[in-house]
């Protein structure tokens, strides 16, 4: 909406619609952006028509409010296939949403979210699945689909995963922007990335303020594509150690941070978290203090496959640690 | 006063005119004395309408001071216009204008002294998962509850969502809250009509909200407060009296400055104007604004409001949220006040909504309210 120029709206007259254009600033953006003393020196006119044309530009371009009772639609969640996950999430992830899984090396996130896209194929729903690091499994996926017996013919399900490969932060951008167009077409109702901590860690050429300003623009633009084509956005991040355990003399347990900053902790609105299981979330303890007592990212010698999948971030349910496996038919939850 | 006025009377006139007036030396107010329009059309090159206006504005001398562009007059006209309507309906039903709108847990009212105050900006920050929209939802729901009950006050509400992160399902969920702890209270009297009319749809249809995607849509939205406050659906007809809206809740503020990378250099002008806006409408509407902000890593590595120093000096009130050691348990601190000491308050968020810390959940236990959220997803 931003984009649409001034000329469309009908409100501006030529003389000044020629001097907005000559300028580069015939999109309702700029002008409703521009300070009313700059307008005015555009056009040369007085402050007071500037301000006018500015008001009418922003009365045009700000949208219609909506009553909070209209949007209870109801809609389909994405489910994970965890049964306390998706009860405590009312069905599963809500559509509209961008959520992040983070976990260290090898936890499984690639697992969770080859688990989401088979789900999702086997009730006849497509996917986009974004793979930034070359490791997305056709075959796992085949396995995946026939061990959950989602129907009769799992390879047809399996063309409903569209896989995209990118390896640069620059072939990432690119791809959202094709996926607003191709989006209308293949109508999915989940986009995977896997993972977009790889693709911004790796560009040494940013500085950190360019990394974060790029990140946010880039979880405003998921944003849209959810909302707009009523889809659900989950992204996988790294986890990184403040200050590993081990160190001789360290005082605090080391924290487990997700990778790439705050600004894009506080854009994504569901946080997940997989971490290798240790023996005390049995008992209750939180699973980020738990894994602080053991090495980092090794899963413990008695339950290999056993993993620790939390809700750190949820503004529809409080926080929630259950435990997971790693089997044939995907993550499933385990009462061990 | 007089170059006030000089400077009054060459804004009128569009740059170029200007310039032209100043190089060839009308400067100054002593400068148009006994000049026509005439003298100025050939000194200065300029037309016979653009000389008319300059000598109007200086010979009119004190008295064009007060008058500002159309605009402007446009608006505080129609804002106060309503706000004295509002006065007028309130003082002959004899009840006394509701200042505050009540967070619903009372250690936290204590620590702002009633609740979120109208007629002022109350920001709330905090860490990613502090609450902040959690907070923002709840005093958006008691908004709605007549003025008799629970110091609600019985108007609409206007939420800017700008990240996405209202979810109708969790609003309907609180909402369903607030009512079973109304009808808990079995009050009796007059009250007791306006309880039973109270419906979880209607608490949410109270909400009207505006989904922005980008900074110029933003910037769009608040500087047109004062006209969107007045339009249908935010102006309805209530039972005895008309609604009208009492809280603006933009959430957040922070979200589409830090994601657009083109307005870095304009950020410092942009937020100054916006910060005009929002202190305007709320004292000219007597509505409650409250901004979402975000944190940041100050350089002590410590989290702090972010969009910097000129910002914090914004709001009227400051709160910063953080989540606390057991996982539904948060504090607010209330960092900068008009007439409060700061102060501290723990509370909990739960299915509900926000709570005190001990007090008993409603009647209806927890798997009726999940079954009310996976019913709405349904």
């Amino acid at each position: 909406m931003s984009n649409r120029r001034v000329r469309a709206l009908g409100i501006a007259g030529e003389g000044d619609l020629e001097r907005l254009e000559r300028v580069g600033r015939g999109r309702c953006g700029d002008v409703a952006s521009e300070d009313a003393g700059a307008l005015a020196r555009l056009l040369d006119c007085p402050e007071a028509s500037a301000r006018e044309l500015q008001r009418a530009v922003r009365r045009k371009l700000a949208p219609r409010p909506a009553s909070l009772l209209d949007l209870c639609r109801p809609s389909a969640p994405v489910p994970f296939g965890l049964p306390s996950v998706d009860t405590s999430l009312g069905g599963g992830l809500p559509l509209g949403v961008v959520a992040e899984l983070a976990g260290p090396p090898g936890a499984g996130k690639s697992q969770v979210a080859v688990t989401l896209a088979a789900g999702q194929a086997a009730i006849g729903h497509a996917v986009v699945y974004v793979d930034t690091e070359n490791k997305f499994s056709p075959k796992r996926a085949l396995q995946i689909l026939r061990e959950s017996q989602c129907g009769p013919h799992p390879e047809a399900a399996l063309r409903l995963i569209h896989v995209r490969k990118v390896s640069s932060l620059r072939e990432l951008t690119d791809l959202l922007e094709d996926l607003d167009l191709q989006a209308s077409e293949i109508q999915p109702s989940l986009v995977i990335i896997d993972s977009i901590a790889c693709v911004v860690r790796s560009d040494a050429t940013l500085s950190a303020v360019a990394r974060s300003q790029l990140l946010s623009g880039m979880a405003g633009r998921l944003k849209q594509l959810a909302h707009r084509f009523s889809l659900s956005v989950v992204a996988t991040n790294h986890i990184a150690f403040l200050n590993p355990g081990g160190l001789a003399g360290a005082d605090s347990p080391p924290s487990a941070i997700s990778a790439l900053g705050n600004t894009w902790h506080h854009a994504v609105s569901f946080r997940f978290t997989l971490l290798p299981m240790a023996p005390g979330l049995l008992h209750g303890r939180s699973a980020v203090e738990t894994s602080a007592a053991g090495p980092v990212g090794a899963p413990s010698k008695q339950a290999p496959n056993l993993r620790a999948f939390t809700i750190s971030k949820s503004p529809m349910c409080p926080c929630l640690t259950v435990p997971c496996a790693i089997t044939a038919a995907g993550v499933v939850e385990s009462s061990a | 006063m007089e170059e006030a006025v000089a400077h009054l009377a060459l804004s009128q006139l569009c740059p170029s005119a200007r310039e032209r007036l100043v190089s060839a030396g009308y400067t100054a107010v002593d400068d148009f004395a006994r000049a026509s329009v005439e003298d100025l059309m050939l000194n200065a090159g300029v037309t016979r309408e653009e000389a008319g206006i300059v000598l109007r504005c200086v010979n009119g001398g004190w008295r064009s001071l007060l008058c500002t562009d159309a605009a402007s007059l446009h608006d505080e006209a129609v804002l106060k216009q309503r706000c004295t309507q509002a006065n007028n309906t309130q003082s002959s039903q004899a009840e006394a204008p509701c200042t505050h709108i009540p967070t619903f847990s009372q250690a936290l009212d204590d620590a702002l002294q009633g609740g979120v105050r109208r007629g002022t900006v109350t920001e709330v920050a905090g860490p990613p998962g502090a609450g902040k929209t959690q907070l923002a939802v709840q005093l958006a729901l008691t908004a709605s509850l007549p003025p008799e009950l629970l110091g609600g006050i019985g108007g609409t509400v206007l939420y800017v969502d700008t990240e996405g992160s209202v979810m109708p399902a969790r609003c309907r969920q609180m909402a369903r809250g607030l009512v079973d702890h109304v009808r808990g209270l079995s009050l009796s009297g007059s009250v007791a009509a306006e309880i039973e009319a109270m419906t979880v749809e209607a608490a949410v249809d109270n909400v009207a909200v505006l989904r922005v995607f980008d900074l110029p849509q933003l910037l769009a939205v608040v500087h047109s407060l004062p006209d969107l406050l007045q339009e249908a659906p935010l102006r309805v007809q209530g039972k005895d009296r008309a609604k009208e809206c009492c809280l603006v809740v933009v959430d957040s503020i922070a979200f589409n400055f830090r994601s657009d990378a083109s307005a870095y250099a304009k950020r410092a002008q942009l937020l100054a104007s916006l910060h005009l806006a929002l202190r305007q409408v709320a004292s000219a509407s007597n509505a409650a604004v409250v901004v979402v902000n975000q944190a940041t890593t100050g350089q002590d590595s410590q989290l702090s409001p972010a969009l910097g120093s000129l910002w914090a000096h914004a709001a009227h009130t400051r709160l910063w949220l953080t989540k606390r050691g057991n996982a539904e348990h948060r504090v607010a601190t209330v960092t900068k006040t008009i007439d409060c000491p700061q102060a501290e308050a723990v509370f909990v968020i739960c299915d509900d909504g926000v709570r005190d810390l001990d007090e008993p959940p409603s009647q209806n236990n927890n798997s009726r309210q999940q079954h009310d959220v996976v019913a709405a997803m349904r």
